[in-house]
């Protein structure tokens, strides 16, 4: 059937070749739809409850997505009167950018200690700032400096940095249409969601780069070679994501297109072989993009890999042919072009057939993981290899009949480097070794495997030498952090006094009345439980700022002439402070409604030291510790939360897509090979390989982050393939032929091919190391070195135990004779 | 003896306040403390003069009780008494502190509200810097005697806010400790 098929395809190889490419050009026209998503939000697990607690709280708060710029005056005298001048500038212009709602910075910071008038009522009436005309400047610093809302958070701790902080409009169109799709009755009324919500996020990703932009430009205008002027914030890191992810994608394919050039002329030696594979290549990869397009998948920070993953699976599956092909044109220099044909794709099919289907069947276990944009890269690769290798087989099965037939080469060694590997297999003592080193990497593997952990850090995503680091770690390390976290103490109602008490039940029911009403709300058992979480988030380490309504409690007391404002204070406070100082100093703190409290805390993102799970962990046990016995419900959220939920849900499942993996593969195995032992060694040589790996990161301490986790699927997937094609070919030769003779002919063919696809593997990710995202690079460097070292396993490993088996069932045979 | 106890009904009723008499009762008390603040420098003894004019009319003991809510029936008869008094000391001290701040404002009885047939809220007005603030005295029924209960100022309760304030120490620290804290506690 198959072969009748092609046949059919070989004997009209212009229509093939016309219709194919009219498919995929047709495919490829929705490819420059695609688009890149990088929010914050994208990286996040749909049905996280700490994402829907994280939407829920940014509700009653308002100013929840802010920007900070950090403004460094070189002379250091941020309070020198052109520097001011200059920040009141910087300030006005960037409340002019389009999507900013407030700007806060010390130009507009309301100071109360630092005025001739010191009649408070007269103050709280028009409260000053350091512009004010009867302020006195020295007083208005030493406030600033000391001020609790201000220190550590818009001004350093040695006064000579300053933080603008650029609170941007809140995108109440997104939260509804989220808040929609949460109450959606069935997927496809989700689904209909999902897509307004997309093209919302399509025009709010245009208006959010023309707003940083904007605030590029005043940073552009206002720097110069003495002051210095930084950015940062979530949004920030999203479009500097983007724009890496563009840069990335454009490099990917460039720089693939010369390196991969170079090593097929350098295996092949004649052009055609070059500009086919190629050619074969990027059209799968454009057709494919079609389709994601048209399913209306996004380009991520994990997703974006699909490229130059394609590109390298496809090179994988033409290399086999390829070589397959020059092996019998070689070998039978007379027979006709459709023959040779024929032969080859018909040779290969089953084996490329089963490594196309391991490798799906690893990129579709990324499919468990939970999270979005993972499944979604599981099913854009599924999709992109499974077309990889029909287009492979229908421009193949046309162009090289219709190509003019020539002499083909395939480059020799020299030295010949695949017969070494073989015949150390081959040599028992050397075999031992092999066995030796093997053990000794199970071992050390299962040391280092231990030690792994997962870290998501935001500055640490980053070049040294890129600007968004520079910024995040000056921001970070004066301005007290960069990544926001929020602990949220919720009040639970007051029971309703039922002792009975009839003389007093009259005035006890109105008190109970009165006390509902907001004015009440501030107490003392609200502040003293502000004071004292407040005081413990303060003294935890990797916390930087800290802001929340103590903070007003401590600016209250300084003005009280060093006494605790009491209940009558707050709630006279609360009823008679001005609205603009209220929405400043109360509003981001305090939710009445919700009778609940808010403490804002910047973390530390770039201490080495910080442990962003065992942090929260031990957060959550502590503040739930502190607060044991106030009745009150604690909750932790943020961006980091949300992260950190993600990763270690990756991290928890890891296992179990893992074992996924490697079950399926090998019942897959059991299916192709029809043997046990050979299942059972051709996943060995894989897992030990890909766990030497997972080992080095736990050794060296290279956490895994949201790409890296991705390796161990990606790696067996790809890896798996080396494993059939060999035993594949082995089982062909030892059917004529002596063990000896059957593993050196394996190498000398099928480990040509072997050796290309990961010479050709390596080269492509090798790009990724140019990369100015750590985590594309981390990628691209440990997945050379486990190809690397699957390669290594496929041509020393994997003979060993052949010979092994082989040897064994030979004795066991000349026993019976 | 019956004699004695017909007496001190009589002269019960004579200090009785009634309900129609608050506003002018209240309102010659307060000129008279205004007048006293004007005239006389110590503090402490306008403080005095005005505490005569007044006690008659507040019931401390009642708000001691309002202020401690349910816990108060959880206290024991000593410690009811002794509360109470350190209340009244603590509140009294409260607002002879406060006196110093008086300049020159005018307190004027505004207008009264029946709120039911056991409650009365006479709202006084202040003016202070040329913008009108109100004080409510809350004044409750006790057999026919009107006695103050409570008293909000600038929109917020007094024993409102010593509930809450007392609730949290006796949970959190109990009693011994709100009563030391009683002593520091003034109305700021």
């Amino acid at each position: 059937m198959f072969s009748k098929f092609l046949k059919l395809i070989i004997s009209y190889p212009k229509t093939t070749f016309l219709g194919t490419l009219f498919i995929c050009l047709f495919l490829s026209f929705f490819a420059f739809k695609i688009s890149v998503d990088a929010s914050a939000e994208s990286l996040l697990l749909e049905d996280d409850i700490d994402l829907k607690t994280f939407r829920e709280i940014s509700k009653h708060y308002k100013n929840d997505n802010f920007l900070i710029l950090a403004f460094k005056p070189q002379d250091g005298n941020l309070f020198s009167k052109t520097n001011l001048s200059k920040l009141e500038k910087i300030h006005y212009e960037l409340e002019k950018a389009p999507l900013v709602n407030r700007v806060f910075s010390i130009i507009n910071a309301p100071l109360l200690q630092s005025s001739e008038n010191t009649d408070f009522k007269e103050l709280l009436k028009n409260i000053p700032n350091i512009q004010s005309k009867d302020i006195n400047q020295t007083k208005a610093k030493s406030e600033i400096l000391n001020n609790p809302f201000y220190k550590n958070n818009i001004i350093s701790k040695d006064g000579k940095i300053t933080g603008i902080i650029i609170y941007l409009k809140t995108d109440y169109i997104y939260d509804k249409l989220i808040e929609k799709r949460d109450l959606a009755k069935n997927e496809k009324e989700k689904n209909a969601i999902r897509l307004a919500i997309k093209k919302h996020q399509d025009q709010q990703k245009i208006l959010n780069k023309q707003n940083l932009d904007f605030i590029k430009n005043i940073i552009k205008k206002y720097e110069t070679n003495q002051d210095k002027l930084y950015l940062g914030g979530v949004s920030m890191i999203a479009d500097d994501m983007i724009t890496y992810i563009k840069s990335d994608l454009l490099i990917y394919g460039v720089s693939l297109v010369f390196l991969l050039a170079i090593a097929l002329y350098y295996f092949f030696r004649t052009w055609r072989f070059v500009f086919l594979p190629l050619f074969i290549c990027f059209i799968s990869l454009s057709a494919a993009s079609g389709i994601f397009a048209l399913l209306n998948f996004q380009i991520t920070v994990i997703s974006s890999n699909y490229v130059a993953l394609v590109l390298i699976i496809t090179l994988s599956v033409v290399i086999h042919l390829i070589t397959h092909f020059i092996e019998i044109s070689q070998a039978h220099p007379k027979a006709k072009i459709q023959r040779l044909v024929l032969q080859t794709l018909l040779a290969k099919a089953k084996p490329s057939l089963y490594a196309i289907v391991t490798t799906m069947i690893g990129f579709c276990s990324l499919i468990l993981s939970n999270i979005e944009p993972i499944i979604k890269l599981g099913i854009m690769m599924s999709i992109g290899i499974g077309l990889a290798l029909i287009f492979s087989y229908l421009f193949l099965a046309s162009v090289l009949v219709l190509l003019k037939p020539k002499q083909y080469y395939k480059k020799e060694f020299k030295f010949n480097l695949l017969e070494f590997c073989a015949k150390i297999s081959l040599d028992p003592k050397k075999r031992y070794i092999i066995y030796g080193i093997s053990c000794i990497a199970i071992l050390i593997s299962l040391f280092g495997i231990s030690k792994l952990r997962v870290e998501n850090s935001f500055v640490n995503y980053f070049r040294d030498s890129s600007e968004i680091k520079k910024g995040l770690l000056v921001i970070d390390k004066n301005l007290s952090g960069t990544l926001p976290l929020d602990v949220i103490i919720r009040f639970k109602d007051n029971q309703k006094n039922t002792d009975s008490n009839n003389t007093l039940d009259s005035f006890e029911d109105e008190f109970e009345n009165l006390e509902k009403k907001d004015t009440y709300w501030f107490n003392s058992q609200k502040t003293r439980i502000a004071k004292k979480v407040h005081e413990f988030l303060e003294h935890q380490k990797f916390v930087g700022s800290v802001l929340s309504l103590n903070s007003l409690l401590i600016l209250g007391k300084n003005i009280n002439h060093g006494e605790d404002l009491d209940d009558f204070a707050l709630a006279f406070l609360n009823e008679n402070l001005p609205q603009n100082f209220k929405q400043d100093l109360i509003s981001p703190f305090v939710n009445i409604k919700n009778n609940e409290l808010r403490f804002t805390m910047r973390i530390v993102d770039s201490d080495p030291n910080l442990r962003r799970n065992e942090f929260l962990t031990k957060l959550n046990e502590n503040l739930h510790k502190l607060l044991k016995n106030d009745n009150v419900q604690i909750q932790i959220t943020g961006i980091m939360v949300l992260y950190n939920n993600m990763l270690q849900s990756l991290f928890s499942s890891q296992f179990d897509t893992l074992v996924f993996v490697i079950l399926a593969i090998f019942i897959l195995f059991i299916f192709v090979f029809r043997d046990l032992k050979f299942s059972i060694i051709a996943i060995l040589v894989n897992v030990i390989p890909l766990s030497v790996v997972f080992a080095l990161m736990g050794l060296c301490k290279i956490p895994l982050d949201m790409m890296s986790i991705t390796i161990a699927a990606i790696a067996i997937g790809i890896g798996v393939d080396d494993a059939i094609h060999y035993i594949y070919r082995f089982k062909e030769e030892i059917k004529t032929k002596s063990i000896e003779k059957a593993i050196i002919n394996s190498h000398l063919s099928i480990g040509s091919a072997l050796y290309y696809t990961t010479i050709s593997i390596v080269l492509g990710f090798s790009v990724m190391m140019s990369s100015n995202f750590i985590p594309t690079i981390y990628f691209g460097v440990l997945t050379i070195f486990v190809m690397i070292l699957l390669l290594s396993g496929s041509l020393f490993l994997l003979p060993s135990f052949l010979i092994s088996i082989y040897s064994k069932k030979a004795k066991i045979e000349n026993q019976h004779k | 003896m019956k004699k004695i106890i017909l007496l001190f009904f009589f002269l019960g009723n004579i200090w009785a306040l009634n309900l129609n008499d608050i506003p002018n009762t209240m309102q010659n008390n307060i000129d008279k403390s205004l007048n006293f603040l004007k005239t006389q420098k110590d503090k402490n003894l306008v403080a005095n003069e005005i505490f005569k004019l007044f006690d008659d009319i507040i019931d401390y003991k009642l708000m001691a009780k309002l202020s401690l809510s349910k816990n108060y029936d959880k206290l024991n008869k000593q410690e009811q008494e002794e509360f109470s008094k350190a209340f009244e000391q603590s509140l009294k001290k409260s607002f002879t502190d406060k006196l110093s701040l008086y300049k020159d404002q005018i307190l004027k009885v505004k207008n009264g509200e029946l709120k039911n047939e056991k409650r009365y809220f006479l709202i006084t007005s202040i003016i202070d810097n040329g913008e009108e603030k109100n004080i409510i005295f809350k004044f409750y029924n006790n057999n026919n005697n009107w006695l103050i209960y409570d008293v909000d100022v600038l929109g917020v309760s007094i024993i409102q806010t010593y509930r809450s304030q007392f609730g949290d120490i006796l949970s959190s620290e109990g009693f011994q400790a709100l009563l030391q804290k009683l002593k520091n506690i003034t109305i700021k």
